[in-house]
């Protein structure tokens, strides 16, 4: 192997890694929203949650941190007159949050894996392949996507939840705004979708120049 | 496509292979193939100026051109 190749045979690597870690934490979510489905009791399991919301935040959503699967109810009290207290609402509430990593996660699984597509065929010393051009454009909207599940997510669950649930003080769950969108996700699939327009006329190039003699 | 290439007839009338072409030309025998059978996009002057050369012929006695009907 000469050195211009061991990059993209690196970036191949680390890429099938992170494919191989995003796999096992999305069963290892998924096992777990399933089990909360059953209301399986956080007591004796030797499971901690933490809920990260945010009350330093003008609106303060509840967004569970997608790759730390911690998820509590320690600081919502729930409203007696809207919502009938089950023992199991407090696994609900979890198993919420670990199918919400799951998806999560599940997007950066879908990127890898089309992420590793294209590092194969730069790997083999042919990066204008029209696939190529196809895995780019996907791992732009599934950026895109990324973005507006996020935001639906969060909107989703302040809807549901919004007067069923109070923070300490008072405070009630606000519904998330524009500026809550993982803006920086929608940027970027924006900008793969562009460079895939790149690679399909590099490819086209590609195809004129091979059929030159 | 319009554009016949009459490289075969060339070949002929010098007697000389495919092969051998290609050898004069620097160019592959299977770019050469492509060529004769008519199935290339494009042709670079370079080309066109080596085979000529090589064949000691015109480039219209190379390529001709037949309106399809």
């Amino acid at each position: 192997m000469n050195s211009e190749n061991k990059l993209p045979q690196l970036l191949y690597g680390t890429s099938i890694l992170g494919i191989s870690i995003c796999t096992l934490l999305i069963l290892y979510f998924m096992t777990f929203a399933i089990l909360g489905l059953f209301g399986v009791p956080e007591k004796g399991r030797g499971l901690t949650f933490e809920v990260p919301i945010s009350l330093n935040e003008p609106s303060a959503y509840f967004h569970p941190k997608s790759l730390d699967a911690s998820f509590s109810v320690s600081h919502i009290e729930i409203q007696k007159a809207n919502l009938e207290v089950k023992p199991q609402a407090k696994a609900y509430f979890q198993s919420l949050g670990y199918f919400h990593a799951s998806l999560y996660v599940g997007f950066f699984l879908g990127i890898l894996i089309f992420l590793a597509k294209l590092l194969k065929y730069v790997k083999e010393g042919d990066p204008f392949n029209p696939g190529n051009s196809y895995s780019i454009r996907n791992i732009g909207l599934l950026s895109i996507g990324l973005g507006v599940y996020e935001f639906l997510f969060m909107f989703g669950i302040t809807r549901f939840f919004h007067h069923k649930f109070t923070l300490d003080h008072g405070h009630t769950l606000e519904y998330p705004s524009i500026w809550d969108m993982n803006l920086v996700a929608i940027f970027l699939g924006l900008v793969f979708i562009s460079l895939s327009q790149v690679f399909k006329h590099g490819f086209e190039l590609q195809d004129l120049e091979s059929q030159t003699v | 496509m319009a554009i016949i290439v009459r490289l075969d007839v060339e070949l002929a009338k010098q007697k000389m292979s495919l092969t051998e072409l290609s050898e004069r030309v620097g160019i592959s025998l299977k770019n050469l193939s492509l060529l004769k059978k008519g199935r290339v996009r494009a042709v670079r002057f370079s080309t066109l100026n080596a085979i000529c050369t090589a064949l000691q012929c015109k480039p219209g006695d190379i390529l001709d051109f037949e309106v399809d009907t």
